[in-house]
């Protein structure tokens, strides 16, 4: 297992899609239509080990939730190797699915007409939780995530942030080895969000769980995960720590003067973005070394009120990743 | 394993049970429905038989008895897992059966003994009081064990069967067409429609051979104690079938798990 959790190696997976424009309405019923492939992984190969949380990143159709399938063992791989937990996760799903747990963010794995409790009792028995573990891990999810007033109401009455905190709890409820949290605050409000990055968070402090989470807010991704995995049409663009990729790419900044010019004076002729409004000059793509000298020319030569310097968000970082990635 | 199999199909049919008893709309609608349906046949038999006192060795008290039996078993049989096999292959929840370390069949064998028990108790058991006020005659609760058992394996059957139409989902990803076929066929060759002797000679023979008889005539005709001839035969036919079912559905089970596309992110 060379100290990995998980690896892939030229990881390939096609799907077969019918050619449903093909012929008209009575050829397609009679003849049936033809098909062809799709690649939506493109021989990628990544490692991951015990205790990390990864941030699969990427638009829609880049292949994260294909990804998650192929390591959950749901799919099989067109070509490539894929271990999870040293298994071939397909070929031996069953053994694989006793230290797994997933939550798909537009699937429920809790009974929709009745209480949450009732799915984690059924759970329980699935998994063969004993008594204490049960007990301990419930008592401390009810708390973690405020469950006490709702986890007794049937799910279908649940808003979405407490369905999702269920949901979340649930998959924690086997002291699962890894965990796959496919878009799980997808239609969350702030609190909602907000609950679901603290308790992984706690998980990380206090459990040895291994996390792979796909999302798209960056943001959030940031507060809970080591290392990011962006993934575009099929193919890996960058494997990277977050607090890395994050300084990598804020060694430029953005300086935000206002004052009371109405028309802001800069004479430094360089390669920065300059936006100039009444009362307010943007200077952009600043390198950190001449930060001091920008400011101080602008501070001599207006009557400067406020300075702001400002990074790049995660965000901003990652749509820029993607725009250079050509794509 | 066997244990946490046992606990788990316990705890999960009764589950099902308190599930569907959350529609209590639903639930008085399915009886008033499945009483009307009786109903209905107890009139039809009686104007078919019209002063008649027999027909085909069937009097009209063992008709009318027929008839109830017939929509006790009805309700028992599992006919609904093709259906939830297609609807969790078609939206995509089968991703996260599949990721429970409980086999894909004993979850949806489960939730089918649950249903069964279910409607059973709102459907099955308000016809048999029901038909307290039509027949007269005692029924031959002696033949129960061995109708019990019959039922047994006409449910692995219908099992099965529904398996494999469910798993041929994966394929077709419709099932309606399917569904409309198997129907119909169930309600021809078992004695759902009509009691089988009441068709000709050939087809009865015909009947003979294929396991259909087995889910309604035999158990129904082995409690109102008709004679039923070549009873050995439907017996070797029915496990012989269930036996051949079990083996189609282990070779398409192999072949489907490589279809599984899971739609939709």
């Amino acid at each position: 297992m060379s100290g990995n959790l998980i690896e892939a190696n030229s990881l390939v997976k096609e799907y077969q899609v019918k050619n449903t424009e093909e012929g008209n309405f009575f050829q397609r019923i009679l003849k049936g239509v033809g098909r062809h492939s799709v690649r939506a992984l493109n021989g990628i190969s990544f490692s991951i080990v015990e205790g990390e949380f990864i941030g699969l990143i990427g638009n829609n159709g880049a292949g994260k939730s294909t990804l998650v399938k192929l390591m959950t063992g749901v799919l099989y791989p067109t070509g490539g190797t894929l271990r999870v937990l040293g298994r071939d996760p397909f070929a031996q799903r069953n053994k694989n699915n006793w230290e797994l747990g997933v939550v798909f963010g537009q699937r429920s794995q809790l009974k929709w007409d009745l209480s949450a409790m009732d799915s984690f009792r059924l759970l329980r028995t699935i998994y063969q939780i004993d008594s204490s573990c049960y007990r301990k891990n419930l008592d401390r999810f009810i708390e973690l995530f405020d469950m006490g007033e709702f986890i007794g109401q049937p799910v279908r009455t649940l808003s979405l942030g407490q369905r999702m905190r269920c949901e979340i709890a649930a998959t924690f409820l086997h002291n699962p080895r890894v965990v796959f949290l496919d878009e799980p605050t997808i239609g969350l409000d702030v609190f909602s969000k907000d609950a679901i990055a603290q308790f992984l968070n706690v998980m990380r402090e206090e459990e040895k769980v291994t996390v792979i989470l796909t999302t798209h807010d960056l943001e959030e991704m940031r507060r809970i995960c080591d290392r990011a995995i962006v993934l575009d049409r099929g193919e890996i663009l960058l494997e990277q720590k977050i607090d890395e990729l994050l300084k990598n790419y804020n060694q430029k900044k953005k300086i935000i003067f206002s004052g009371k010019n109405e028309e802001f004076c800069f004479s430094i002729k360089s390669d920065f973005k300059v936006t100039k409004k009444p009362y307010y000059l943007e200077v952009d793509n600043v390198p950190g070394d001449e930060l001091p000298a920008v400011i101080r020319m602008v501070v001599s030569e207006n009557n400067v009120a406020d300075i702001n310097i400002e990074e790049a968000s995660f965000t901003d970082v990652i749509k820029s990743l993607l725009k250079e990635g050509g794509r | 394993m066997l244990r946490k199999n046992i606990e788990y199909f316990a705890l999960n049919t009764w589950l099902t049970v308190r599930t569907r008893s959350t529609y209590h709309a639903a639930t008085i609608l399915k009886l008033c429905v499945n009483l009307f349906v009786t109903i209905l046949y107890i009139y039809l038999w009686k104007a078919i038989y019209n002063g008649r006192e027999i027909i085909n060795d069937f009097t009209l008290p063992d008709m009318l008895a027929y008839v109830f039996l017939l929509r006790v078993l009805r309700n028992l049989y599992p006919y609904e897992v093709s259906q939830s096999y297609g609807n969790l292959i078609r939206t995509g929840s089968i991703a996260t059966m599949l990721l429970r370390p409980v086999r894909i069949e004993l979850q949806l064998l489960s939730a089918a003994a649950g249903n069964a028990i279910y409607d059973f108790c709102f459907c099955g058991l308000p016809s048999l009081m029901l038909s307290c006020f039509f027949v007269k005659e005692p029924l031959n609760f002696a033949a129960f064990p061995i109708v019990l058992f019959w039922i047994f394996s006409s449910c692995a059957f219908i099992f099965l069967l529904e398996l494999i139409i469910g798993t041929l989902s994966f394929y077709t990803q419709n099932l309606w067409g399917l569904g409309i076929f198997k129907g119909t066929m169930i309600s021809f060759f078992s004695g759902e429609l009509l009691p089988i002797h009441f068709y000709p000679a050939r087809i009865l023979a015909l009947f003979q051979w294929l396991p259909f008889a087995s889910m309604y005539y035999i158990p129904v005709a082995l409690f109102l104690e008709k004679t039923v001839e070549k009873l050995g035969i439907y017996f070797v036919i029915l496990w012989g079938s269930n036996l051949f079912l079990l083996l189609i559905y282990a070779l398409l089970a192999r072949r489907m798990i490589h279809h599984i596309a899971v739609q939709g992110g």
